[in-house]
């Protein structure tokens, strides 16, 4: 909801210019009263529903006031607005980072970097660097070349390496000079390079630049920009930062992914527009519904996931079943005025101190999995037992090893394999059995997979059966022929075994 | 090195301070100036003596880039001057410089702290 509403509040800019310009035309005519009731009218019915309830009151009391009222309406509406764009400013800060272990050159940048609008953050080592970076977001990085700790280019090397880090703009600031360092510090990542003795009216203008650019780009690669929920990537930073956090305090951590329901069955009957809108009500629903320091992020297509700091998993499962009672409670109209509901399946997860963010999705996803198996519209965590039926899966390769291995990851998962390592068995082998996803190497011993796969596209019976190629052809042409015969998916050898199970699961959910 | 009735800063330092956040920006920038450096100076003097010249380096880019930010050129000039003989380890020169380098931020302090209490500068 926070990022909603900080979305919300960036736009409030816009209306508080038309005001005061249709103010300045106030003379009696009609046309600029009309102008602030329009705007009004879209206030009175948005402020709300995005967390701001005065914006509605005085927005209805000034599209409803007298000729009489109606300035003082007006004045009282812009001063509404124009507050909560103050405290927007406050709250939006740009983090600068300044490595250095010299208190003075840190007082001096902090003296004539400082504003309302930004925060400093002083770190004199790399320890203490990492440690702020674990827990603030910040938009730009100073860093002094010699640290007590270490050399600030082996510490640049880390900023570029780390995900969370990498896009963040590095000036560097040294006494070092020449080429040579320059040089080797835009090769390592920096973006600006400035001598000691720096100039401070230089430092201040090249920082204002930057955070200019950065802050805005940020903003904007953080975001989805359909639900303006935050995307991967800032779930990926808040995962990082609140594991980091959570562990240290020993508080627990939960995760969730929510999947809704038959989306794609929305998306065909309603039309992709209805499925946009879907999912942008869907979010604002399911952002209302959870906590506002739980962190909700659209994760791709009609997937969510959510969050939970300082929450065990009993918790967390009971806030994502709140926020599926508010969807399935929400009415959806589709063009041509047909309703219809919305709902969501969701596995839930308590997340292990050392997990990844990947590890952590991909546990919640494991009960996501057996949440649509048992019918859909239900939340599933560790401690529910799931009513679950195993789908069985053909495993065609020849390589024992590696068929070992996936029988080992998908049997632990519940399903049944069946493996055979002769590519001409197989169409008598799913004639004898029903399987929900067949995976196939695409070079078999004495056979063409691809062929192999065409002739299973050929024939009726398997037609449609689900297909996930995996093989050691890993070009772009071996990739486009797989699913130009008829894949469903590709997975390029050596794999992880994660990103299989991942991969299964997403094949089965939309069968 | 300069003579006690020169004028030791170069104002347009200080107008470039002024213009990037006014008469408030400038006089925190000269009270840290006169209230750190000398201490930096101290530090350095020491641990020129002691013969960390790597250490004492590291002070005099400090000064440099304090003294160059409230214009006195002539103090950023010989602490870059000091830092590069100690880079070269030339510890016999480097410490009759910080004799005069401490001589010449006497000076400057004196004209700083003078410029700082004249009221004219800072009404505004």
């Amino acid at each position: 909801m926070e990022d909603l509403k900080k979305w919300y509040r960036a736009g409030l800019a816009t209306r508080i210019e038309a005001l005061k310009a249709a103010r300045r035309e106030l003379d009696g005519s009609q046309e600029p009263i009309e102008s602030v009731r329009r705007i009004a009218h879209t206030l009175r019915g948005t402020g709300a529903t995005y967390g701001f309830p005065e914006i509605t009151e005085t927005a209805a009391a000034l599209e409803d006031s007298t000729p009489a009222d109606f300035p003082l309406a007006l004045e009282k509406l812009l001063e509404t607005i124009q507050e909560i764009c103050a405290v927007s400013e406050m709250e939006d800060k740009a983090g600068i980072l300044l490595i250095d272990d010299d208190p003075y050159i840190t007082d001096l940048l902090k003296t004539v970097l400082e504003s309302s609008n930004r925060e400093i953050l002083v770190a004199a080592t790399a320890k203490e660097a990492e440690a702020v970076l674990e827990e603030k977001r910040v938009s730009l990085i100073m860093l002094d070349l010699i640290l007590p700790d270490t050399d600030g280019r082996n510490f640049l090397v880390r900023l570029k390496e780390k995900p969370a880090t990498a896009n963040v703009p590095v000036i560097v600031l040294s006494a070092k000079l020449g080429a040579q360092p320059k040089t080797e510090c835009f090769a390592l990542g920096a973006d600006a390079y400035y001598e000691k003795p720096f100039e401070v009216e230089t430092i201040c203008a090249a920082v204002s630049a930057w955070l200019y650019r950065t802050e805005g780009n940020l903003r904007e690669s953080r975001r989805d920009h359909l639900t303006g929920l935050p995307n991967r990537a800032a779930f990926r930073e808040a995962y990082a930062r609140n594991i980091s956090l959570s562990s240290r305090r020993g508080e627990p951590v939960s995760a969730a992914i929510l999947d809704l329901d038959r989306f794609k069955y929305i998306n065909d009957t309603f039309g992709h527009a209805a499925g946009d809108e879907v999912l942008r009500r869907a979010s604002a629903v399911l952002t209302g519904a959870l906590r506002k320091s739980d962190l909700l992020a659209r994760w791709g297509g009609e997937e969510f996931v959510a969050l939970f700091p300082n929450t065990a998993l009993e918790g967390a499962g009971m806030a994502v079943r709140k926020a599926l009672e508010a969807l399935a409670s929400q009415k959806f109209q589709a063009p041509g005025g047909r309703t219809f509901h919305v709902t969501f399946s969701a596995g839930v997860t308590e997340i292990a101190p050392a997990w990844t963010v990947e590890e952590a999705i991909a546990e919640a996803d494991r009960f996501l999995y057996l949440a649509k198996a048992q019918g859909r519209n239900c939340v599933l965590t560790a401690k529910d037992k799931p009513i679950h039926q195993a789908r069985n899966i053909m495993l065609v390769e020849a390589d024992d090893t590696v068929a070992a291995i996936i029988k080992g990851r998908l049997g632990r998962e519940g399903f049944g394999i069946r493996h055979i390592a002769d590519g001409a068995l197989l169409m008598d082998a799913l004639k004898t059995e029903a399987y929900s996803l067949c995976i196939m190497d695409a070079k078999l011993a004495g056979q063409d997979g691809l062929q192999l796969l065409s002739a299973l596209r050929a024939n009726q019976a398997t037609s449609s059966l689900p297909i996930l190629l995996l093989t050691s052809l890993g070009k772009e042409k071996d990739i486009a022929r797989g699913f130009q015969l008829g894949a469903d998916d590709y997975l390029v050898k050596p794999f992880s075994a994660l990103e299989l199970v991942a991969r299964v699961r997403n094949i089965l959910r939309k069968t | 090195m300069l003579a006690r009735t020169q004028i030791p800063i170069d104002r347009k330092a200080l107008d470039r301070l002024e213009r990037v956040g006014g008469v408030a920006l400038m006089a925190k920038v000269i009270d840290q100036f006169l209230e750190k450096v000398p201490q930096r100076m101290d530090d350095a003097c020491d641990r020129g003596r002691a013969g960390d010249l790597g250490a004492m380096g590291r002070a005099m880019e400090s000064i440099g880039t304090a003294a160059w930010n409230v214009g006195a050129t002539e103090v950023g000039e010989m602490a870059g001057r000091i830092n590069r003989l100690a880079a070269a380890g030339a510890k016999d020169m480097v410490l009759p410089l910080l004799c005069q380098l401490d001589d010449m931020l006497v000076h400057v302090n004196s004209w700083l702290q003078k410029e700082k209490n004249a009221p004219d500068r800072w009404k505004t």
